[in-house]
């Protein structure tokens, strides 16, 4: 199987492949011309970061910042609530939820989601930008069990799985944003060729503006085509593999499992069957988080 | 069986011990197959630990030296930098050290296979390929070099999020404000003065009063000086009795003097474990010790006559160094070659800390129990040209000399470069000269070496001294 990080959602075909390539001509002169219009890491998300990595960050503080929006609070609680941490106690403050979570998980969650609904409202796209999200979080939750399981640390390759596809909601706004330009209508399939075409770029580009780490920006460029990564090639394996993990979530099939048990990325980052085993293993509880968030 | 998959020798493992070992027998004309579970020939422990912890090391001497300077550039470490940014090198120093060992490998004919090893009985091994397939192959010897990893004692909750390993600590982002390291071994010595040295906090964390017990306590002293200059603390002879994540953003230490001690990360170097698991060891019954590492003799036979171990799965002295030897004596002993004749009471040791430390021969206190009233002559680099001028004037280096002031017994250096400067020492051991060679003797100048002659001249001194004291009746 090619690296290409399109396990299930293969690219679609579009019949109107002048309108494709109208739209990936505007795209790459937008890139070309570093006129793309990249959203700013929005005041709540940024502060979650900056408030999870602070060594004096307190409970208190973290819930205030979350009680500023209550879709946010609400997806936290209901996270904390789930069984897959245990919940068998009700609970109702955010303080509690930090306390069951821990205020780093907190704020993982909270950086996804606030990024998700402040950056990314995208009308007529609702449904594709929710999927990307879905897929992004159970990667990056892939990211850490990966991560874990070869006994590197997990800070980093869950950003970059939550991260590696944010290139996509990108690209889908501006090209929303040409349509008027190029008096074209976008349709869903030329979306997603578009996004898969780009997306890796402008992923990169995007989180490198938002002075977020090295590591992040080379795996989001670079993961779909890990063998060329100049540097974190192990790291940008692993978001290939959580990322195609993450395709598992929901209702995939046993044949598709299979493909990927035999895919050779595994084997780069030594990575034995018992090992890929643990990771298929994990499938069921990390589905039942992204249905606990609901997004 | 196919002939293909019989050998004179099968090596599990390749690490410094394994890779040895394999050359050794082809280099003696046997067929030799290297067997590692990893996916780079030469051990996980190189590629994921001893490598990129010493390029770390060298990005904190560069500050070091960047600060020794500050008067001419005005240098500061960005609160938010990088860890990766910092090991700018590592990257093309894993490709040179990949490539070097496989055509090492290459050029001895040693036939590497890529899989995990268990032993069917004491001639033949299982091996199972990645890709789940498994494969047997035979040996009249086999060698066995799985190292060792990290031990997780059950009570502390290693994540390798907050609380890391030797392992994870350095896939860190990151660096952290603070640190607290537990332990007083190797490991933790050398990632202490580094992260401190970075301009972390460190608490470093022991049950021993001093850190590195079986070195000489004035090297030791002048590390834990340099340490504590550069911020760094120290709680010697402390029992641990918690150590939690607050779950958000701090690892709490409890010690039973009541002392709570908070940091961003902590890591845990308490010791290692010999990789042993899914060996097979009981499928033909080799012994191991309680500790779990591989009895073996001083020809590091186990006790299946066949079957040998080295290195780190043997237990110390857990040397690079030390378990080529073992591995290059091993297979000399399986080939009936006989005993090597090396001397292994000579065997240097290397602390890649801040400043480094080495040490050969007898200490001060073994030889003084050894043989009563013993002369140390010491030479401290802060009088010593070369070290004046390259900024690197802590430490000292001592020679540990008979009381006929003749026979030199141990060699003992702190300083910049202290790895390399021991072996002139070693070498002087090993060729039993006396201490006079390093004063009757011409050494460049200005070097680090000169600091031999100042000690030697110390020590000729103090002879000269105590003759010429009355003897008191």
């Amino acid at each position: 199987m090619s690296n290409t990080g399109l396990l299930i959602d293969d690219s679609p075909t579009s019949d109107n492949s002048e309108t494709l390539d109208v739209f990936c001509a505007a795209l790459a002169n937008l890139i070309d011309r570093k006129e793309l219009a990249l959203p700013v890491l929005p005041e709540v998300p940024s502060k979650v970061l900056t408030m999870t990595t602070n060594p004096d960050m307190n409970i208190a503080e973290l819930s205030n910042l979350i009680h500023q929006d209550q879709a946010l609070a609400s997806h936290v609680l209901r996270v904390s609530n789930s069984a897959s941490y245990g919940g068998t106690r009700q609970i109702a403050s955010l303080t509690q939820a930090i306390t069951r979570l821990g205020g780093r998980l907190v704020g993982d969650i909270a950086f996804g989601i606030s990024l998700q609904s402040d950056v990314f409202q995208i009308k007529g796209f609702e449904k594709m930008v929710r999927q990307l999200w879905r897929h992004a979080f159970a990667a990056g939750l892939f990211g850490k069990e990966i991560a874990r399981l070869r006994r590197r640390n997990i800070e980093g390759q869950y950003l970059c799985g939550l991260l590696h596809t944010i290139g996509k909601p990108v690209i889908l706004q501006a090209c929303i944003g040409l349509q008027e330009e190029l008096g074209r209508t976008l349709d869903k399939d030329t979306a997603t060729i578009l996004m898969n075409n780009f997306h890796n770029s402008v992923g990169s580009i995007l989180t490198f503006s938002w002075g977020l780490p090295d590591l992040v920006s080379k795996t989001c460029l670079y993961y779909t085509n890990y063998e060329e990564a100049p540097t974190f090639k192990d790291e940008t394996i692993a978001t290939y593999l959580a990322s195609q993990l993450a395709l598992l979530i929901g209702d995939s099939l046993e044949k598709e499992q299979e493909v990927l048990r035999s895919d050779p990325a595994f084997h780069l980052l030594n990575l034995y069957p018992e090992d890929v085993q643990l990771l298929f293993d994990k499938l069921d509880s990390i589905s039942e988080i992204i249905a606990a968030m609901a997004i | 069986m196919d002939n293909a998959n019989n050998y004179d020798i099968i090596v599990i493992g390749s690490g410094p011990g394994g890779q040895q070992a394999a050359v050794e027998g082809t280099k003696s004309g046997k067929r030799v197959a290297l067997i590692e579970r990893a996916r780079n020939v030469g051990g996980e422990c190189v590629f994921h630990g001893t490598i990129p912890s010493k390029t770390l090391r060298e990005a904190a001497l560069n500050l070091t030296n960047l600060r020794s300077v500050s008067n001419i550039f005005q240098y500061e470490l960005r609160s938010d930098v990088e860890i990766h940014s910092l090991m700018g090198r590592l990257d093309e120093v894993l490709a040179l050290q990949k490539t070097s060992i496989e055509e090492e490998m290459r050029r001895n004919d040693v036939n590497l296979i890529h899989g995990k090893a268990s032993l069917v009985d004491q001639n033949q091994v299982r091996v199972q390929h990645i890709d789940g397939s498994s494969s047997i192959l035979s040996a009249k010897n086999i060698v066995i070099a799985t190292g060792s990893r990290p031990r997780r004692p059950p009570e502390i909750p290693v994540d390798h999020e907050h609380i890391l390993d030797s392992d994870s600590i350095l896939s860190l982002i990151y660096l952290p404000q603070s640190l607290t390291v537990l332990g007083g071994g190797v490991i933790s010595s050398e990632y202490a003065s580094i992260f401190a040295l970075l301009g972390v906090k460190v608490t470093m964390i022991d049950r021993a009063p001093r850190p590195l017990m079986f070195m000489d306590p004035e090297l030791v002293n002048s590390y834990l000086e340099h340490f504590k200059q550069n911020g760094g603390e120290h709680y010697g002879s402390a029992e641990i009795t918690s150590v939690t994540w607050d779950g958000v953003s701090q690892v709490v230490t409890k010690l039973a003097s009541g002392d709570v001690i908070s940091s961003d990360k902590l890591l845990v170097a308490l010791g290692r474990l010999a990789n042993v698991e899914g060996l097979g060891l009981e499928t033909v019954g080799i012994e191991q010790t309680k500790r779990g590492h591989i009895v073996v003799d001083d020809q590091y036979q186990t006790n299946i006559p066949n079957i040998y171990a080295v290195g780190d799965v043997v237990g110390r002295p857990s040397l690079a160094a030390s378990a080529m030897e073992q591995g290059r004596r091993a297979v000399c002993h399986a080939l009936g070659m006989g005993d090597t004749g090396v001397d292994f009471s000579y065997l240097p040791i290397g602390i890649y800390a801040i400043p480094e430390m080495a040490s050969v021969g007898l200490s001060e206190e073994e030889a003084r129990e050894k043989f009563g009233d013993i002369y140390v002559g010491k030479a401290n680099f802060a009088d010593i040209a070369r070290a004046q001028i390259s900024g690197a004037t802590t430490g000292l280096l001592k020679l540990v000399v008979a009381p006929d002031g003749q026979q030199l017994l141990g060699v003992h250096i702190v300083s910049q470069g202290a790895a390399d400067l021991i072996h002139a020492g070693e070498l002087a051991l090993l060729n039993g000269n006396k201490v006079s060679i390093f004063q009757e003797n011409v050494l460049n100048f200005p070097t680090m070496s000169q600091a031999y002659r100042v000690a030697a001249l110390d020590v000729f001194h103090q002879v000269m001294n105590r003759t010429a004291e009355p003897v008191l009746t």
